[in-house]
């Protein structure tokens, strides 16, 4: 799965399905480089032609990370994972999550889910919804597609109205975004950690202190998972909210969490859950130990 | 038998339950379900609390983070007030441990409350009538044009902060002066959902529930709260007698049994009260429903043998008509000056 990739492989199968998402090379010695976004993107491509069975992702391996992870110094733990894994995509079912994780935790984050994943074009709403998850672990970083599908009359079996429910926060006037986004950024962290962390479950709830999602409860070692969600703005802008943002003009300096994250001494372990809804991107990223 | 961390892990789950369900309330963001969520929020917030209080020995991060999440609990609820309180009691616990962990921990918190307070303190000064009952302690004006003024700044404030309970206490007596007994209750029912261990609240609410209920509901109201009595505080109990006679003015039916089950909240009362005014109204009750049992007229003197000479010489109208405007005065002012902000 780590061989090389020439580009006159890439370019058939791009030629016909996103061409125009194709980076060019960038000055002599940097052909590697250069195409290693397009790799991600093929890559991505190939994960859907695989699901339908034309197995592009055989042929589609990363190649280089982007450069500005390997001298970055705004994101220290992103930088040192200079390898990019391109793992199978997992496929998983939203009814899945009564089974993986506490039934009374996951019930009221079904709704936001179902409300805020598909967006509001109708070319996005075809399942299943593919998240480009980049992992990163101990220095070393994956991307995973999660393939999140969802059967409304199962879930409605076990939470009745919730398609009322859902039309309702899509609609209403009085729906408040902000929680609608919170929520459902809790319900794909839930299948983040069902699928990523397999064995972990959520155990308690944070609000005013970080981590938002308790997996043990012990004082003074916890561990868990910060959360966050953003309707849009893709990496760049889960990226500010890891590692924070100077001051503008118009805005104040926010903080980054992994680093408020690593200074909390009462936390032993810590991941970092970030989720775009357009695009489709999530970034799961151990952040301590 | 559990264990402390047992206990405390409980609590913390069963907070989490309701904070979530809480947050799915607040995204719906109608009238009621943002109600619905003050109150599960309220109740997560003293969740957090019992969990601290299970751990005999809580290390200072552990207490600081529960009251954090307490205090967040109340400011997401809408009760800046009672996150008021305990952010003294966060400013406290940060002494107990290093700078940079109290400013990580607080990171997201303190933006937050300073936020909340500057919104509610600008809120309550630019109504020149709350400003009014903070200054004078007064919650009902003496004049009826301002009985209303005060009533709809509060209905005002409410919709901005639904999740202080002294305010929905205050808008039920402001509503209770007017002779609007349905709003009386709905609001006395809404501070008691916010604040159930706030026995001022309770004790009034019983009073409400005697007015403003339909005799059968008002009874099964009652009911439960006499099955809780003995546990009751005194101001309860008093109310609960009150309650009762105020159900035999509505309706001759069962008067008797009425009456005697008022006189034993009145028998539970005398041993936990701790005030004189209180004492001295049970008393001037209790001749009142001897008399009532025993189909005797009421005693005109009822008031000065009870030791309330004043009371009678100031008031006119039947002597237990007095005694029950004076105690609901009193338990009222018990959150009258929570309601004054």
């Amino acid at each position: 799965m780590t061989a090389g990739v020439s580009r006159s492989v890439i370019r058939g199968p791009l030629r016909r399905h996103r061409r125009a998402d194709i980076d060019r090379p960038r000055g002599p010695g940097s052909g590697e480089q250069g195409i290693c976004r397009s790799a991600r993107l093929i890559d991505g491509i190939g994960l859907h032609r695989a699901h339908t069975g034309l197995m592009l992702r055989q042929i589609c391996v990363p190649l280089a990370p982007r450069a500005r992870y390997a001298t970055g110094s705004a994101c220290p733990t992103l930088a040192m994972a200079t390898r990019k894994i391109r793992q199978p995509p997992i496929a998983y079912a939203l009814e899945q999550l009564f089974i993986d994780q506490e039934r009374d935790l996951v019930h009221d984050t079904i709704a936001p889910v179902l409300a805020w994943v598909p967006g509001k074009g109708a070319a996005k709403k075809a399942q299943p919804f593919c998240f480009e998850v980049e992992q990163v672990q101990r220095g070393q970083r994956s991307l995973i597609t999660i393939e999140l599908g969802w059967s409304v009359p199962a879930l409605e079996s076990l939470i009745p109205g919730l398609r009322d429910h859902t039309r309702r926060l899509q609609t209403s006037r009085s729906a408040q975004r902000e929680h609608i986004t919170e929520l459902a950024a809790y319900g794909l962290t839930f299948v983040a950690i069902s699928v990523l962390m397999p064995g972990r479950r959520a155990k308690a709830f944070r609000k005013g202190s970080a981590p938002d999602i308790l997996l043990d409860l012990t004082p003074n070692a916890l561990r868990g998972v910060e959360t966050a969600g953003r309707s849009t703005g893709g990496r760049s802008a889960l990226l500010a909210i890891r590692n924070g943002t100077p001051a503008t003009t118009i805005k104040p300096k926010t903080a980054g969490k992994a680093a408020a994250l690593v200074a909390r001494p009462d936390i032993v372990e810590v991941h970092l859950s970030l989720w775009s809804a357009s695009p489709r991107i999530s970034i799961m990223e151990q952040v301590k130990p | 038998m559990s264990t402390a961390s047992e206990l405390y892990e409980v609590n913390l789950v069963s907070s989490s339950k309701l904070k979530l369900r809480a947050t799915a309330y607040l995204a719906d963001g109608s009238e009621a379900a943002v109600f619905d969520a003050c109150v599960l929020f309220h109740d997560a917030a003293r969740l957090e609390r019992r969990a601290v209080e299970a751990l005999t020995l809580c290390p200072p991060e552990a207490r600081l983070a529960g009251s954090i999440e307490e205090c967040w609990c109340l400011l997401e609820g809408h009760d800046p007030h009672a996150a008021a309180d305990v952010w003294s009691r966060i400013l406290d616990e940060v002494a107990s441990v290093t700078r940079a962990t109290a400013d990580s921990m607080l990171a997201r918190l303190r933006p937050r409350y300073d936020r909340a307070i500057k919104d509610f303190v600008r809120s309550v000064q630019s109504r020149p009538v709350l400003s009014r009952i903070g200054y004078t302690q007064v919650l009902v004006p003496s004049s009826v044009a301002e009985q209303k003024s005060t009533l709809h700044e509060f209905q005002a404030l409410l919709k901005q902060y639904p999740g202080v309970p002294g305010l929905w206490g205050g808008l039920s007596r402001l509503a209770e002066v007017a002779g609007n007994d349905k709003l009386a209750w709905h609001a006395v029912d809404r501070a008691g959902r916010l604040s159930p261990e706030n026995a001022g609240i309770r004790a009034l609410s019983l009073q409400m529930a005697a007015k403003a209920l339909s005799p059968t509901e008002a009874d099964q109201y009652l009911s439960k709260a006499f099955s809780e009595l003995s546990s009751a505080e005194a101001e309860v109990c008093l109310m609960y007698a009150f309650s009762e006679i105020i159900l035999v003015e509505r309706s001759s039916a069962n008067r008797n049994e009425r009456w005697k089950r008022a006189l034993t909240a009145v028998d539970i009362a005398f041993p936990k009260t701790h005030s004189e005014w209180m004492r001295k109204n049970l008393k001037g009750v209790r001749l009142y429903l001897e008399a009532a049992i025993a189909k005797r007229k009421a005693d005109p003197d009822l008031l000065y043998r009870a030791g309330l000479g004043r009371l009678a010489a100031t008031s006119g109208g039947k002597p237990i008509d007095a005694l029950r405007a004076d105690a609901t005065a009193r338990v009222g002012a018990m959150f009258g000056s929570g309601a004054a902000a």
